[in-house]
């Protein structure tokens, strides 16, 4: 019952921000990797270029689904930002829901931008099941499509290095964050400005998603602080000698 | 339609949801053949990747792209693989031969790549960002690999406290990046609970 | 184009032809002219006998008029400037039109008609004044009937002309028509209800008194005499397209080539000397008789920077030197002195001027009177003619350019001794003379008596000038002479001695070719400071650092990146291939478990005999050899204590294939004695791929059959344990959880125990979930498995074959990553370096 107070909470919570944030727009801190992905958006539309958006493998069936419902947020946004480009973003997922819903959101980003003629299917790839197949699938989109610009977000894992790499070696950049603890090492080392933590959920917000992405932040920190009282709380009570 | 997808997003999550922190039986009932649905769904969700894999690859032999010969190859090694897994089972000899010389060392390659592409990666990262927390990042991973490796002399001396100490730190720092993802994604699922994101039913 | 008419046979020649066709005399006076003939300055005077008597009689009275102005205007100092400019223009003029003979000099060639009872001078083929007996072919049209332009309105004053054409103002108005005139001139609507176009110049009109061109006007009050028929020309400008020719009204419009000579444009005087500068207004004919009078001679107030209007009324005239050429920046004679002395060195022009004041009263009685700037009548022309004019008007052709030089050069050398231009003062008007000695060429300047060297001539008997010589004005214009400083006379030079020309002088000129043709160099170096100096140099070195392109740095940073990944490769690929090949064993293994692994044992040896247990198959293809690795020991320690059925699960697609090679690798399904002999259906059950994640685990938990119609078992509490393997920490969270909360809502569940064996990489994630007891016990990694396996009779063994390999491919990582960081390190700093030496 504990967990289902803190999800009302929640929930009363992030619907009363968003109310209030539409209104007054919230005040972002600056986040490099977000500043540029905004930007390569951008030179992606001018330079006739792609962006490769990659959203993982996070299965909407478990916990990294949560990784992957922010990914297509972002997506949604992207996509209407790059509907008047000559070459729509191409999206690759490693999970086949996950690909469709991606074809889905590409499709009603296109339409909202009135550009709905433009979107193809066959800009939603699932190019693996299989971590290193998917992997393995999204190299030769980044070698061969034109892309200037990579943007890894979602539920991946170690493997995630190597599509990395491909971006590393055609020079494109690299935007990169994950929910996986071991992908977030792997783009620390690789990425030039890696997305630590739960900043991936905060692409929304800094594409412009909606004042909804923005009243989600601050619902976090509200419960992030919640959370660290009772943890000292705990720790102290467990401290002096009060078992729970 | 759109609102049909929508509320019936909305009200299946719902379901679940209370479903599984409720202990109310028709609730649970409920939640487990929405669920039951949902597996059904995921699975011919795959095939449906499958044939859009398929059609992404067809695509790139019809308008003869560069890469268009692995991509009929990738198309009838597909076919073959689904056929004879069809008709002699998962189980068959064949089938295994087709994981044991095909799937697996490809798979084991491409995370020998993925090991050699790290310590690349690691070697470059003081070229593309110098900072404290690169120097840190670099010596905890140095420090942990010693500690872990075997010499012929035994155990390195202070292995274990190497361990913990990187062990601790990695452990908590891990643990408080788990709690803020946990958060986003109860967010995340929230504002796709209340029909604020909606990606599906093109909206 | 015209025939040319031969000077000595009279016949008419083509145009284009040099000499006479019938008599082979010479028609052009450039064919005739011999390379090296160095530049002759002529006496003109002695043309004066063969200039027409109308002339003669203007210049005579010019010459009265002098007399009496002669101590004002002897004073007046000859300024010398640099010619160059004036003469480069003409030198440039000359060398496009070299084999060309100009047109105002081909028209000037042919003799004139009107007097055929005079014969024509056969020796002068370039009579210049005979222009002024030329008569017009076709008689200009009163003004009556087709109005002049209304700047040309003075010439509705002017007697209709008819008898002849004055082809010297013809050529006059083609100057003036030439593209660099840049007068400023507003086309109105004519006033006359005609479509002729009336210009304005928008310039004021200077007074017409007080000219010290008075010779000019002396022309025009000449043509203004009774009975005086002068050909008035109209120039092509003046015409306005197709308009038929119309009587100009002055002599002195016609001259405003002059301007265009002496490189002055009309509209810099406009803009800097609104006072000073001639405007020709559309209703001129109201204004008076002076202003009209004036607007012919406006040329010459721009020629020579004179202000009228200073001279005039009392407020000074502009300065008009900024906008002028440097030949002209001479500085103005204050306006009152120049009324003092108004004839100075054309005195005898002024003589004009004070007949162009009688000639005025006359206008006034009568502003359409016709006038005439040819030849005029007998009477009149007799009495108004200078004397040297009346010779010109005598004789049939006119007098060849030279004798025009002596002409200024006499008005030049009457000139040079002015002194009120010794000391020049700004803004005080200019004296044209002074112009024509500083700026025009030698023809302009004073003659020189002791010239007796003349060029061979064919000049018959009677001819002052063979019609084979060039005036030295016309040879002045010629590129070599109008550069050589000096050139050298014949006597000077060389006497050929060999070849062609052996025994002739002169005809090689002795300047050097090539560099007489440069012009005087300019020095162009800027006279810039020190500091600005440094300055431009640190502008270029800016430039110039904008300008290189930066060499690429990114082909070779991806060669050497490949290089680097390829030795990366290839140095593990040799020394892990050479370890494994070698199945070395010599790095001892710890015998110590570890806390988590020890329970994994302890827990195993627990299980009841015979018992289900669920294996979840949690990892991928990828993997698959490092999970053998570590679950070996565990399957095998439970298979041989417990020896339970074992029922794999595999929660992604590819998992369910990995299970008979599991089996396979750690030896459960070898038959004995290698292995332990399992069998598929009787002693493991392969029930598949679980699809839903978290879903299909939570309802595979609560009711396996369900899940997997496969499974067996009518509840979960049949397995005894549960053991997952995985290489993510996600899945086996997420078992972890679910069991959790189901062993909360089942209390059969609250002893089955489950194992896990992980990966490296997700064991540290599921180390919290072994220190709270929701994992009984976890073998992580290699590591572990290998102290298992020492435990456990180092069976199944695969832990222990990997175990040198894995520690020499560990301290390879190691010395790689430490060695190339600060290799990285180093090439950064150096690189940084780079940068900013390069900026």
């Amino acid at each position: 019952m504990i967990g289902l107070g803190i999800l009302v909470f929640a929930a009363i919570l992030l619907l009363l921000i968003t109310i209030w944030r539409r209104r007054t727009p919230a005040t972002l801190r600056s986040i490099d990797a977000y500043e540029r992905l905004n930007r390569e958006v951008g030179l992606a539309v001018e330079n006739g270029t792609r962006l490769h958006i990659s959203l993982g493998r996070g299965n909407l069936f478990t916990s990294r689904g949560g990784s992957a419902l922010a990914a297509l947020a972002m997506l949604r946004r992207i996509a209407e930002r790059t509907s008047v480009s000559d070459r729509p973003p191409i999206v690759t997922s490693g999970d086949a829901v996950l690909a469709i819903l991606s074809q889905d959101t590409s499709q009603s980003g296109y339409r909202a931008a009135g550009a709905e003629e433009q979107f193809r299917v066959t800009a939603g790839r699932m190019t693996g099941l299989s971590p290193f197949s998917y992997a393995a699938g999204t190299i030769p989109v980044t070698r061969d499509e034109n892309v200037s610009a990579n943007i890894l977000i979602g539920d991946l894992g170690a493997e995630s290095a190597l599509a990395a790499d491909a971006a590393d070696r055609q020079d494109a950049s690299l935007i990169a964050a994950s929910d996986n603890l071991s992908a977030q090492s792997v783009f620390y080392a690789s990425a030039q400005d890696p997305l630590i933590g739960e900043e991936l959920f905060a692409s929304g917000a800094y594409v412009g998603a909606g004042a909804s992405h923005e009243a989600s932040l601050q619902v976090q920190d509200v419960l992030r602080w919640i959370l660290i009282l009772a943890m000292l709380g705990g720790a102290a009570l467990k401290f002096l000698g009060f078992d729970f | 339609m759109r609102v049909f997808t929508a509320a019936f997003a909305i009200a299946s999550g719902l379901i679940v949801l209370l479903g599984y922190f409720l202990p109310v039986q028709p609730l649970i009932q409920l939640r487990l053949i929405l669920t039951d649905w949902a597996i059904v769904i995921a699975g011919f969700a795959v095939l449906i990747g499958v044939f859009n894999l398929i059609s992404v690859q067809m695509e790139k032999v019809r308008s003869r792209q560069p890469a268009g010969l692995y991509s009929a190859l990738l198309i009838i090694s597909l076919i073959l693989t689904f056929g004879f897994g069809l008709l002699l089972g998962p189980d068959d000899p064949f089938m295994r031969l087709a994981v044991d010389a095909v799937i697996v060392p490809v798979e084991s390659a491409l995370m020998a790549i993925l090991a050699v592409t790290l310590i690349y990666a690691s070697i470059r990262l003081l070229r593309r960002r110098v900072d404290l927390m690169s120097v840190i990042f670099l010596v905890v991973a140095v420090l942990f690999l010693f500690a872990i490796m075997p010499t012929p002399f035994g155990p390195i001396p202070g292995d274990q406290l190497i361990l913990d100490l990187t062990g601790m730190l990695s452990r908590g720092g891990a643990r408080g990046l788990l709690i803020g993802i946990a958060l986003g994604t109860l967010l995340t699922g929230l504002r796709v609970l209340f029909g604020i994101d909606r990606p599906y039913g093109g909206n | 184009m015209a025939d040319l008419r031969c000077p000595n046979c009279g016949r008419d020649n083509p145009n284009f032809l040099d000499t006479c066709q019938f008599c082979q005399t010479p028609l052009k006076p450039e064919s005739t002219l011999h390379t090296g003939d160095s530049p002759v300055k002529k006496d003109t005077g002695e043309l004066e006998p063969i200039l027409p008597q109308w002339l003669r009689d203007m210049r005579q009275q010019a010459r009265e008029s002098a007399e009496e102005d002669a101590a004002a205007s002897a004073a007046q100092p000859k300024v010398r400037n640099d010619p160059p400019d004036l003469l480069a223009g003409l030198a440039s003029q000359t060398r496009d039109e070299d084999n060309d003979v100009p047109d105002w000099l081909a028209s000037i060639n042919p003799s004139p008609k009107i007097k055929p009872e005079e014969p024509p001078a056969s020796d002068s083929p370039a009579d210049f004044f005979s222009q002024f007996n030329k008569s017009t072919p076709e008689p200009a049209p009163p003004q009556a009937e087709e109005p002049a332009p209304s700047w040309m309105s003075g010439a509705a004053e002017s007697p209709r002309v008819e008898e002849e054409k004055d082809e010297l103002s013809e050529w006059f108005s083609k100057a003036a028509a030439e593209p660099d005139e840049v007068v400023e001139i507003e086309q109105e609507p004519s006033s006359g209800g005609m479509d002729m176009p009336t210009f304005k110049i928008k310039e004021p009109e200077p007074p017409k008194e007080e000219e010290d061109l008075g010779w000019l006007r002396s022309l025009e009050a000449t043509s203004h005499q009774p009975g005086g028929q002068t050909a008035a020309p109209e120039s092509e400008f003046a015409r306005g397209g197709d308009e038929p020719a119309q009587p100009t009204s002055e002599g002195g419009e016609d001259l405003s080539w002059l301007n265009e000579l002496g490189g002055l444009p009309a509209s810099a005087p406009a803009e800097s000397t609104p006072s000073s500068a001639p405007v020709i207004e559309p209703d001129l004919p109201e204004q008076g008789h002076a202003s009209a009078a004036q607007s012919d001679l406006s040329w010459l107030d721009q020629l020579g920077s004179f202000d009228p209007a200073a001279a005039q009324e009392p407020e000074p005239a502009a300065p008009a030197s900024q906008e002028t050429p440097d030949w002209l920046n001479l500085p103005d004679v204050p306006a009152q002195k120049f009324e003092e002395k108004p004839a100075e060195d054309l005195s005898w022009m002024q003589s004009f001027g004070e007949k162009e004041d009688v000639a005025s009263a006359e206008e006034k009685a009568s502003q359409f009177s016709p006038r005439r700037t040819g030849p005029l009548d007998a009477g009149s022309a007799e009495d108004s003619m200078p004397d040297w004019l009346k010779s010109a008007t005598e004789e049939p052709s006119m007098p060849p350019p030279g004798a025009l030089s002596e002409w200024f050069r006499e008005t030049d050398a009457s000139a040079s001794d002015e002194p009120l231009l010794s000391q020049p003062q700004p803004g005080a008007p200019q004296n044209v003379d002074s112009i024509l000695s500083d700026d025009l060429p030698d023809w302009f300047s004073s003659p020189e008596p002791g010239e007796e060297e003349k060029p061979a001539s064919a000049v018959p008997s009677g001819d002052s000038l063979a019609p084979v010589d060039l005036p030295a004005w016309v040879q002045a214009m010629r590129p070599v002479e109008s550069i050589v400083e000096e050139a050298p006379s014949v006597e000077s030079q060389p006497t050929e001695r060999e070849g062609p020309l052996a025994g002739l002088r002169g005809v090689i000129p002795s300047a050097p070719i090539g560099s007489a043709l440069r012009p005087k160099p300019v020095s162009l170096k800027l006279q810039a400071s020190d500091e600005q100096l440094a300055g431009a140099v640190i502008l270029e070195q800016i430039l110039a650092g904008e300008t290189n392109p930066k060499p690429l740095v990114t082909t070779p940073l991806v060669a050497s990146q490949r290089v680097l990944r390829w030795m990366l490769s290839g140095l593990f690929i040799i020394v892990l291939g050479a370890m494994i090949f070698l199945g070395t064993q010599s790095m001892p293994v710890s015998a110590s478990l570890p806390a988590h692994v020890s329970s994994v044992s302890s827990t195993v040896a627990n299980i009841p005999p015979g018992s289900s247990v669920l294996v979840v198959i949690d990892y991928e293809p990828a993997l698959a050899g490092e999970l053998e690795a570590v679950s070996g020991p565990m399957l095998d320690q439970l298979a041989l204590l417990v020896r339970p059925r074992l029922s794999f699960v595999a929660t992604s697609p590819n998992s369910s294939a990995l299970v008979e090679r599991l089996l396979i690798n750690t030896r459960l399904s070898l038959p004995q004695p290698n292995g332990l002999d399992y069998k598929l259906g009787a002693d493991y059950f392969n029930l598949g791929y679980l699809p839903g994640g978290a879903s299909g685990v939570v309802e595979f938990v609560e009711s396996p059959v369900s899940a997997l119609p496969s499974a067996g078992v009518g509840s979960f509490s049949e397995y005894a344990a549960v053991i997952v393997l995985t290489d993510h920490s996600e899945s086996a969270r997420v078992w972890v959880e679910q069991l959790d909360a189901r062993k909360q809502i089942d209390p059969s569940l609250a002893n089955q125990p489950l194992l896990v064996a992980a990966s490296a990489q997700a064991g540290p994630l599921l180390q919290p979930y072994v220190s709270s007891r929701q994992i009984a016990g976890m073998v992580n990694g290699i590591s572990d498995a290998a102290r298992y396996e020492f435990v456990n009779n180092s069976r199944p063994g695969i832990a222990r074959r990997y175990w040198d390999s894995f520690g020499v491919g560990l301290l390879m990582a190691i010395v790689i990553i430490t060695i190339g960081s600060l290799w990285s390190v180093v090439a950064g700093i150096r690189a940084r370096r780079a940068e900013a030496e390069f900026g």
